[in-house]
C-alpha cells in the first residue's frame, strides 16, 4: 500500500472519520520559473548548476532585483520554498563583485545558524573563491574570534551575541561595520512579543552603529506567514520594507487534516491524551513505509513520543531504530547524523520538539502529525511544511489536545485556511525596553544634543533621566557613559522580568513540576490550596514568597479550593477610547495592585462549601498597559430581568476573551490577563480589563483595542461551537469556578454587546 | 496624562541624584595644577613633564641578551615609551573611557615622564592627538599588562575618534608576563601593588589605590568636586616610574652574573627560563648554586635538571655525578632512579648499575602501592619491561620478575 491509498483508506474509515473536523486538499502548483539574471556571476551560476538549480523561482528573482536596488525587503513564503536562496544569492554576487563586501546573518538560534553555514560553506566551495563564512556564538574559540572579526565575509550570530558580544565591541569590527551591505533576519516572526520587542531595539543599535562607519545595508527578511510580515518587518527594523509574497516554487498535492480526540470527561473538559493518539495514528504510516515526523510540545513529550513510536515498530517487526527523537539537549553529532538519516530515507519516523519546525535542512518528508497546536498558527504551517515532497503527495494531521486554544482551532479550521489571522505584535518603545537598550547604545557610542534614539522624541529626556542617576555625563553637547559597568550583560533579550514561582513536588523525591507568575501563585499557590496540575491534585504545603517556591505534595481530596482577589485597578493613562456597540472600548495604562485575601474549600460535584482560610500574602503592584471595554449599565438591569447575571457573564466572558485573544497576538496565553470588574472605579461601569503582564506592556493592548470586534466575534463562535453543557474550561471556564449559569449569562451578553454593536453600525 | 519623568521614576532602585556641577569648573582643577599640571592650548586635557631622576638608564637594563632572553623578535629599541592608563573602569567595550596616561620616554637621553589628563569626555580627540605625537618619538613600548588591558582599550578609544590605531602596533614588552614566571613560585600574586612591596621595596604612603580612579573621576564629571585627581595621577606617575625599576629588576634576575640578591625560588624560574630557551650552558652553571638551595624542592630540580641538560650536551659523566649526589641526598627518589638506570644503560653502558638502579626503583614503586594503596599499574609494568630487557642484554637468566 502507498500513501496514496491509505489516505483513500483513512478518508472512508467511519472510525478515523468522526473525528476529524478538517479534511482539506490543496491541489498540487507548479513551479513558475523565471532565467538566471544576466549579472549572476559564472562561478555562481555553475555552482548552482550542480546543485541543480539553472533558474530562479519568480519569487527569488524579486528578491535578486530588490536586494540589487538596495531596498529593504522581507520574504513570506511557505517552508522548501527556496527562501535561503532569495538571501544568499545577492550576498555571494555582491561578494564575488567587491572581495571587501561583509554581511551579517542573523538566526534565533544557534544551531539553524550553524546548519545554514554548512549550506553557504557548500555553495561557497563550489565556487572554489575565498569567501570567507564564519559562525559567531558563545561557542566560538577566542582564539578564532580575532580572525573573524578581521576577515570573515558572512558572519553568522544570534541577536543575543550581536547585543553582548558584537556591538558594545563594535571598535574591534571596523572591517565588518565599515563594509556591511547585507543585514539578514531569517525566521523574522519569531521576533516578536518581548523578545521582539528587545531585538527591534538591537536593531536600532545596529544601525547606530553603521551609520557612524558610515554604512548603510540592506535588510533582508524572511518570515513564515503571518497576518502583518510588511507592519511587523517595518516595526521590527525601523523603516519600511517591501513585501515579497509571490511564491513560485512547486508542490506535490497536500492533505490538511484536522483530529480531535474523543472526550473522556465531559465537565473537567478533557480529551483522550494527545501524545498516545499521536503515536497511534502514526502507526499506519510506518507500516506502510512512509516518512513521518511528529511534532510534541515539550521535551518531555517528545521523550514518551518515541517511546510509544519505538513500541510500534517493535509491534511492525521493524527495528526500532529507525525511528529517532530530535531536540534541544542532544549532541551536534547526534543531530547531524539524524539529519543525514531522515534526508536519506534510514529514518523512518522522527519525533521532534520545534527544533525541527526551524529551517534545518532535513529534505522534505511524507506525513507530519502535530500532537498538540504548536501555538501559532505560522508554527504549524511551518510544521506542516515539514511533510510535502515537490511532486508526490503529502499530509499533516494535527491532533487537538484538551487545551482551550486548541479546541478553538480545531473547531474553526476557516481561522486556518482563510487569510492569516495572526499579527507579530512589538512595541521597540515600552519604557522598561527602551531605556536598558538606551543605556547600551550610549556605551557603545556617545549621544549627539539633538540625536533621537529610534526616532524617538523622548529621547533628550531620557538622557537627562539617566544622568541623573550617574550612568551618562554630558560633555559639550554630547551624553558620554560614565558609569564602570557593562550595560548589555544586564539585558537578556529572552527572559521576561517578571518573576516566577516554582512548584515543588515533595510527594516522593523532591521535583520541580512547573512554574507560574507571581500573579497566579497568589490565587492558585498560597498555603493550603488544591494545585491542579495535568489532572492530578496537590496540596499545597507552604508557600515560600522570599524564595519564590511553593512546595506540594500529591493528594486525592473530595474538594477544591477557590481565593478570592481583591484587584484595584487605577488608570495612570488614558491613550485612545471610542464608542463601540454596548459601551466604550479604550486602552492606556493602568497601575494594578492585587492581593488574595481567602479561600473557600468547596466539594467536588454538589459545590457545597467546606470551610475558608484566609491568605497572608503581600500585595502586588505592577504598572502596565491594558485593554478595556466597558459596558452599557443598562445591561445588569436587562439580564436581570431575564434571570441571568452580570457578574457571571463578565467572569466568563474574560475567560472566553483571554483565550481567544492569543490566537491574534500570537502571544502565549500567560502574556495577557484578564480582570472583570462589575463596577470598576476606572470606568465607573462593568469593565472587562485585558492586560499585558510584561511591565509596561509590549503593543498586545493597543492591539486588543484594534482588533474588538474580530475577539469578540471569535469569542462568541468559540461559546456556540463549545459543546459543553454549562460550561468548560474550553469556554468560559470549568462549572466548578464559573458557576453552572455561566455559559447562558455569557452567551446572553455577547450577544446583546455585538447586537447592538451591529445595530449602531448599521445606524 | 503622567509625565516622562512620572513614568520613569518606576524604575528608579535608587533616588536620582542629579548632577550637582558647580559653575566654575575650574576650582576642581586646583589640586591637579598644583601637581605640576598645566593646560593645553585648547582646555582639553591637562598635561605634566618632569624629568625623572636616578633611574636607571635603559641600555644598562633592557639590552638585546636580556630582551631576547624574554622572547623580544625585533630590533634593540632605541627609545623606549613606556605606558599605564586610567580608566572609567575595569570592562571591556567601548564605553569604558580612557582619562589618565602616564608615559616615560625613556632612552639615552634620559627618562621623562609625561602625563595626560582628560578634562571632560568631549576633549578625547585632542588628548589622543597629543598621544599619537608622543607615541611618534617612540620605537618600542614597554607596559604592565598593556597587551590584555591599556592597548586594547587605547585601539578602542583612537578607533571611536576615527583615528588611525596602528600607531599602538610598535614592538611592546608587557612586563607582566615575565614578572609572573619570576615571581610565581614566591609571591601570592603578580600584582604590580604586590610587586612593588616584595620585589622593588618602593611601598607607598597614602596612595589611592587604582581601584577608587574612576569614582574619582566620576566625582569629577557628574559633580565638578575633585575628590583625590592628584592622588590618583601621583600613583599612575608612580605606576610608570616604577616599571622602569622592575625592567632593571627582571635584567639583572634574566642576567644573572653576580651575587643574586632575589629568592632562589626567582632565581630557578630564570633558570628554567634560559634551559627553554636553549641557553643550556648558561643553566647548567646557575642551576649549580641552587643545588646547595635551602628549599630541598629547588635542590632537587637543580641537580635533575642539570642531569638532564648535561645528558643532552653528551655529557653523560657529568649527568651521572649530578644523579648520584642527588640520589645521595634522596636515595628512594623513583624518578632520578629511573633517569640514572636510563643513563647507565644507553649511554654509560653500566648494565648491573642500570639494573640495580631499576630494581630499586621497581621496590619502592611495590612500596608505594602497599603503602597507599595507590594504583601504580602502567609505572611497574615500564619498569619490568626495562628490567627484562637489561637482563637479556647482560645475557642472564631469563627474567622472571
Amino acid at each position: 500500500m502507498n500513501l496514496s491509498q491509505l489516505l483513500e483508506q483513512l478518508q472512508r474509515d467511519p472510525g478515523f472519520q468522526r473525528n476529524v473536523t478538517l479534511w482539506h486538499t490543496l491541489p498540487a502548483r507548479e513551479a513558475r520559473h523565471v532565467p538566471m539574471p544576466p549579472e549572476v556571476d559564472e562561478r555562481l551560476r555553475s555552482a548552482l548548476r550542480t546543485r541543480g538549480i539553472g533558474e530562479l523561482y519568480t519569487h527569488q528573482a524579486q528578491a535578486f532585483a530588490h536586494a540589487r536596488a538596495a531596498r529593504d525587503f522581507v520574504v513570506v513564503t511557505p517552508t522548501a520554498s527556496g527562501k535561503t536562496l532569495c538571501y544568499n544569492l545577492p550576498v555571494l554576487q555582491t561578494c564575488l563583485e567587491d572581495p571587501e563586501a561583509r554581511a551579517l546573518y542573523l538566526f534565533p538560534t544557534k544551531a539553524l545558524g550553524q546548519d545554514q553555514v554548512n549550506e553557504l560553506h557548500a555553495l561557497i566551495e563550489a565556487m572554489g573563491v575565498d569567501l570567507r563564512t564564519f559562525t559567531f556564538d558563545g561557542d566560538t574559540p577566542a582564539a578564532a574570534r580575532k580572525t573573524i572579526r578581521q576577515s570573515g565575509h558572512v558572519v553568522v550570530t544570534n541577536p543575543d551575541m550581536l547585543h553582548q558580544g558584537i556591538l558594545p565591541h563594535h571598535t574591534a569590527w571596523v572591517k565588518l561595520f565599515e563594509n556591511l551591505r547585507f543585514v539578514v533576519i531569517d525566521e523574522l516572526h519569531h521576533y516578536r512579543g518581548v523578545f521582539g520587542s528587545h531585538v527591534a531595539n538591537v536593531i536600532r543599535r545596529l544601525r547606530r552603529i553603521c551609520r557612524f562607519y558610515g554604512s548603510d545595508p540592506v535588510f533582508i527578511a524572511c518570515s513564515a506567514t503571518i497576518a502583518n510580515p510588511g507592519e511587523h518587518a517595518q516595526r521590527l527594523l525601523g523603516r519600511p520594507a517591501a513585501l515579497v509574497d509571490d511564491n513560485g516554487a512547486p508542490a506535490g498535492r497536500r492533505h490538511l487534516v484536522f483530529y480531535n480526540p474523543p472526550v473522556v470527561n465531559a465537565e473537567l473538559g478533557i480529551r483522550r491524551s494527545v501524545i498516545k493518539e499521536a503515536a497511534r495514528l502514526a502507526r499506519p504510516f510506518m507500516e506502510t513505509g512512509v516518512q513521518v515526523i511528529v511534532f510534541g510540545r515539550s521535551r518531555v513529550r517528545v521523550e514518551l513520543l518515541l517511546t510509544y513510536l519505538k513500541d510500534a515498530m517493535r509491534r511492525l517487526r521493524k527495528s526500532p531504530d529507525r525511528v529517532r527523537g530530535y531536540r534541544g539537549g542532544y549532541l551536534p553529532n547526534e543531530r547531524r547524523a539524524i539529519e543525514k538519516g531522515l534526508r536519506e530515507g534510514e529514518i523512518l519516523a522522527v519525533a521532534s520538539t520545534n527544533a525541527l519546525e526551524l529551517g534545518i535542512d532535513i529534505g522534505q518528508l511524507d506525513v507530519c502529525i502535530m500532537a498538540g497546536y504548536a501555538g501559532t498558527v505560522a508554527s504549524t504551517w511551518q510544521q506542516a511544511g515539514r511533510a510535502g515532497r515537490r511532486r508526490s503527495e503529502s499530509m499533516a494531521l494535527l491532533v487537538a489536545s484538551s487545551a482551550p486554544l486548541d479546541q478553538y482551532v480545531i473547531e474553526h479550521p476557516e481561522f486556518f485556511l482563510e487569510a492569516a489571522p495572526e499579527q507579530a505584535i512589538i512595541d521597540p518603545d515600552n519604557l522598561a525596553i527602551l531605556l536598558s537598550h538606551l543605556k547600551c547604545a550610549a556605551f557603545e557610542l556617545p549621544f549627539e544634543a539633538e540625536e533621537r534614539y529610534g526616532d524617538n522624541d523622548a529621547t533628550g529626556e531620557m538622557l537627562a533621566y539617566l544622568s541623573d542617576h550617574r550612568v551618562l555625563t554630558e560633555s559639550q553637547g554630547k551624553w558620554h557613559w560614565i558609569a564602570d559597568t557593562y550595560p548589555a550583560e544586564d539585558v537578556s533579550l529572552r527572559s521576561a522580568v517578571i518573576e516566577n514561582v516554582v512548584i515543588v513536588d515533595t510527594t516522593r523525591r523532591r521535583r520541580v513540576i512547573g512554574e507560574t507568575d507571581l500573579l497566579s501563585a497568589q490565587l492558585l499557590l498560597h498555603d493550603d490550596a488544591i494545585y491542579l496540575h495535568q489532572g492530578r491534585q496537590f496540596h499545597v504545603d507552604r508557600l515560600d514568597w522570599e524564595r519564590k517556591e511553593a512546595y506540594v505534595h500529591e493528594v486525592q481530596v473530595e474538594y477544591f479550593t477557590d481565593a478570592q482577589l481583591k484587584s484595584e485597578i487605577h488608570a495612570l493613562d488614558l491613550f485612545e477610547e471610542a464608542a463601540v456597540g454596548a459601551g466604550t472600548k479604550a486602552h492606556g495604562e493602568i497601575g494594578l495592585i492585587t492581593k488574595a485575601t481567602m479561600f473557600k474549600k468547596i466539594r467536588l460535584g454538589t459545590h457545597e462549601n467546606l470551610g475558608a482560610g484566609r491568605i497572608h500574602l503581600p500585595e502586588i503592584e505592577h504598572h502596565t498597559t491594558s485593554y478595556w471595554f466597558r459596558l452599557d449599565p443598562s445591561l445588569e438591569e436587562t439580564l436581570r430581568a431575564e434571570g441571568r447575571s452580570l457578574g457571571d457573564g463578565l467572569k466568563g466572558l474574560a475567560h472566553l476573551v483571554s483565550q481567544v485573544a492569543p490566537l491574534f497576538l500570537m502571544a502565549d496565553p500567560a502574556d495577557i490577563r484578564s480582570i472583570p470588574m462589575v463596577r470598576s472605579p476606572v470606568t465607573g461601569g462593568p469593565t472587562l480589563f485585558l492586560y499585558d503582564t510584561y511591565p509596561g506592556g509590549v503593543g498586545f493592548s493597543r492591539k486588543l483595542y484594534e482588533l474588538h470586534d474580530l475577539v469578540l466575534e471569535a469569542a462568541q463562535e468559540r461559546l456556540q461551537a463549545c459543546g459543553c453543557p454549562h460550561g468548560c474550561p474550553s469556554c468560559v471556564g470549568s462549572t466548578l469556578e464559573a458557576g453552572e449559569a455561566a455559559k447562558e449569562s455569557t452567551r446572553e451578553l455577547l450577544r446583546r454587546a455585538r447586537a447592538m454593536q451591529g445595530a449602531r453600525a448599521v445606524g | 496624562m503622567r509625565s516622562l519623568r512620572q513614568r520613569l521614576a518606576q524604575f528608579d532602585r535608587v533616588p536620582a541624584a542629579p548632577v550637582r556641577r558647580s559653575a566654575d569648573r575650574g576650582s576642581a582643577f586646583a589640586g591637579l595644577l598644583d601637581a605640576g599640571f598645566a593646560w593645553d592650548v585648547s582646555s582639553s586635557y591637562l598635561e605634566r613633564r618632569a624629568a625623572l631622576e636616578g633611574v636607571p638608564h635603559p641600555a644598562n637594563c633592557l639590552d638585546i641578551g636580556v630582551l631576547q632572553r624574554l622572547g623580544w623578535d625585533a630590533a634593540m629599541p632605541e627609545h623606549w615609551c613606556v605606558l599605564d592608563t586610567e580608566t572609567t573602569g575595569l570592562e571591556s567595550g567601548t564605553g569604558t573611557l580612557v582619562f589618565g596616561l602616564g608615559l616615560v620616554h625613556w632612552d639615552a637621553a634620559g627618562a621623562e615622564c609625561v602625563q595626560f589628563f582628560l578634562v571632560e569626555p568631549a576633549g578625547e580627540a585632542a588628548m589622543l592627538t597629543a598621544l599619537r605625537e608622543e607615541l611618534a618619538r617612540a620605537d618600542a613600548l614597554l607596559s604592565y599588562n598593556g597587551a590584555s588591558f591599556d592597548l586594547p582599550r587605547l585601539r578602542s578609544r583612537l578607533r571611536l575618534q576615527r583615528m588611525d590605531a596602528s600607531i599602538l602596533d610598535l614592538p611592546h614588552l608587557d612586563l607582566l608576563h615575565p614578572t609572573r614566571r619570576l615571581v610565581r613560585q614566591w609571591l601570592p600574586d603578580a600584582r604590580l601593588a604586590s610587586i612593588e612591596r616584595c620585589v622593588l621595596g618602593r611601598g607607598r604612603e597614602g596612595d589611592t589605590g587604582g581601584e577608587f580612579a574612576p569614582e574619582i573621576y566620576r566625582g569629577l564629571q557628574l559633580d565638578g568636586e575633585d575628590i583625590g585627581l592628584a592622588a590618583v595621577m601621583r600613583h599612575n606617575a608612580l605606576d610608570v616610574e616604577n616599571l622602569l625599576h622592575l625592567s632593571a629588576w627582571i635584567a639583572r634576575v634574566v642576567r644573572g652574573g653576580g651575587p643574586t640578591q632575589w629568592p632562589e625560588e626567582v632565581e630557578w624560574a630564570a633558570v628554567r627560563l634560559l634551559a627553554e630557551r636553549g641557553e643550556e650552558g648558561e643553566a647548567i652553571e646557575r642551576a649549580g648554586r641552587l643545588t646547595r638551595a635551602e628549599n630541598r624542592q629547588i635542590r632537587r630540580h637543580a641537580r635533575l635538571l642539570r642531569a638532564k641538560l648535561a645528558r643532552r650536551r653528551g655529557e653523560a659523566e657529568f649527568s651521572r655525578a649530578e644523579l648520584d649526589a642527588w640520589l645521595d641526598e634522596a636515595p628512594h627518589d623513583e624518578f632520578a632512579l629511573v633517569e640514572l638506570a636510563k643513563l647507565c644503560e644507553h649511554r654509560l653502558g653500566e648494565l648491573e648499575r642500570a639494573h640495580d638502579c631499576t630494581v630499586r626503583a621497581l621496590s619502592r614503586v611495590r612500596d608505594r602501592r602497599a603503602l597507599r594503596g595507590e594504583s601504580a599499574a602502567a609505572a611497574t609494568e615500564e619498569l619490568l619491561h626495562r628490567l627484562r630487557r637489561i637482563r637479556r642484554k647482560m645475557g642472564g637468566p631469563n627474567p622472571d620478575v
